[in-house]
């Protein structure tokens, strides 16, 4: 019983917790010198967030190169991308629908 | 009750201080919640059959695991029975499905939510209303199975409203939206068994809806039902034409069911006539649209479509009897309409 003569109520948190905090993806540690994928799905928003994005990666952190990847607007994209782009690029931002 | 794990919160007060301190936490939908306390939920997974710990879904955007706690934890705080648990559970398990795209669902600017339709022999024995004002108030279990589904979308997915949930004007079915098929009205298989479920089962089917559209449908002739109802859906601002991704679904009453099948049409004639004549000539839409040149690739002789196919337009009989008001429930696009059964509970 939670209720007791001070009258107080307990209750539970409703929330969820993340059991586990695990890494799903390597870290980098700095941009010099790697190359980013920018994978684009369309939206206008996400393009001109990754031509500013280019801008400052490149004179503020070194990155070497971005490579926009463009992937269609309602869909997955062919698998043979991620395959190119794990080939070419050592990181990769990308876009979640609007 | 030892195997609650859950963080505890003591307030002191009634019921009122609950839900203040519950409301200033973030963790209701505004309305007042029934607090969560360890005895009633408890009584929840009891009645399922279910241990605390054990896992039911990963729920995005946080992607934190959704224990049977957690679920009964937010399944209380909407008002459900204990009786409601399995249904509450099976309605999380159809959404976090990859085809239902809850991820996207979630964190939208569109007013997308999940609409439940409930299957099956449970609906009787749980008073789910399948017919008259089925989506309004007035029936607990519909008001509080698809607000406990919010609920954990809300806390377990963490998904607060205005922040990490973007939908610019939302809807009200964000609170709740669930309801039955009356299948016994009904001239032909209803929704789960054309998902690929038996009828003797009870399943808890999942669309992302935008909203309702009510067609003034007091028409006798099946032919004209058509034409008004395809005239309704044929709007290409909405998602469903979004490179034809949509998951559309109607509600027709068993008045325009009963119409339909004395004029020989069953479900895939009406699929197949709705699909045809809500297409949309690529030219009749604007080149640019603000979201992106979502038919860039597209002859203007080309016709957008509703769906991928007819089969992906859904029919589901409920409502009241008379052959007055049909309900067309568009979709967010991008998504699937998914299925997940209902385990019953222990004794029922």
């Amino acid at each position: 019983m939670t209720m007791n003569e001070s009258s107080y109520i307990e209750y539970l948190d409703p929330t969820g917790v993340i059991a586990d905090a695990k890494l799903v993806v390597r870290t980098l540690g700095d941009l010099k010198g790697r190359r980013l994928a920018f994978v684009n799905n369309g939206w206008r928003s996400f393009t001109k967030i990754g031509a500013r994005m280019e801008e400052t990666l490149r004179q503020e952190y070194g990155l070497e190169s971005m490579q926009t990847y463009p992937v269609p607007t309602a869909g997955p994209p062919a698998p043979e991308m991620f395959d190119r782009i794990f080939q070419d690029c050592d990181a990769a931002v990308v876009g979640l629908a609007n | 009750m030892s195997g609650l794990a859950s963080k505890r919160f003591r307030v002191h007060g009634d019921v009122r201080a609950v839900f203040d301190d519950m409301y200033k936490r973030g963790l209701t939908d505004g309305l007042p919640v029934i607090p969560p306390t360890a005895e009633a939920v408890q009584e929840m997974l009891d009645h399922a059959g279910l241990e605390a710990g054990q896992p039911i879904a990963e729920v995005p955007p946080k992607c934190a695991v959704a224990t049977a706690e957690k679920v009964a934890i937010n399944a209380v705080m909407a008002g459900c029975l204990p009786e409601y648990f399995p249904v509450v559970v099976a309605a999380l398990k159809a959404v976090v499905q990859p085809g239902f795209n809850l991820l996207s669902i979630q964190t939208t600017t569109n007013p997308a939510s999940p609409v439940l339709v409930v299957n099956g022999p449970i609906r009787a024995r749980l008073d789910i209303n399948c017919g008259r004002g089925c989506m309004g108030p007035g029936w607990r279990a519909n008001a509080t199975i698809g607000r406990a589904l919010h609920l954990v979308l809300l806390n377990i997915g963490d998904c607060p409203p205005g922040d990490v949930d973007k939908a610019i004007h939302g809807m009200p079915g964000k609170f709740t939206f669930c309801f039955g098929e009356l299948e016994e009205e009904s001239p032909w298989d209803p929704l789960h068994v054309e998902m690929g479920y038996q009828r003797e089962q009870s399943t808890v089917t999942a669309f992302a809806g935008q909203g309702t559209q009510n067609l003034y449908a007091t028409l006798q002739q099946a032919e004209n039902i058509i034409h008004m109802l395809a005239d309704g859906m044929r709007c290409y601002g909405n998602n469903d034409f979004f490179r034809a991704t949509g998951s559309p679904l109607v509600v027709i009453t068993p008045g325009h069911a009963k119409v339909f099948a004395s004029q020989g049409w069953d479900k895939p004639r009406i699929k197949a006539a709705l699909f045809e004549r809500t297409q949309i000539p690529r030219a009749y839409i604007p080149e640019t649209q603000p979201s992106g040149p979502v038919y860039a690739d597209y002859p203007p002789e080309r016709m957008c479509q509703i769906a991928r196919r007819p089969e992906d337009i859904r029919i589901v009989v409920a409502g009241g009897p008379e052959a007055y008001h049909i309900t067309y429930i568009p979709s967010f696009g991008t998504n699937d309409a998914c299925t997940a059964e209902i385990i019953p509970a222990q004794g029922t």
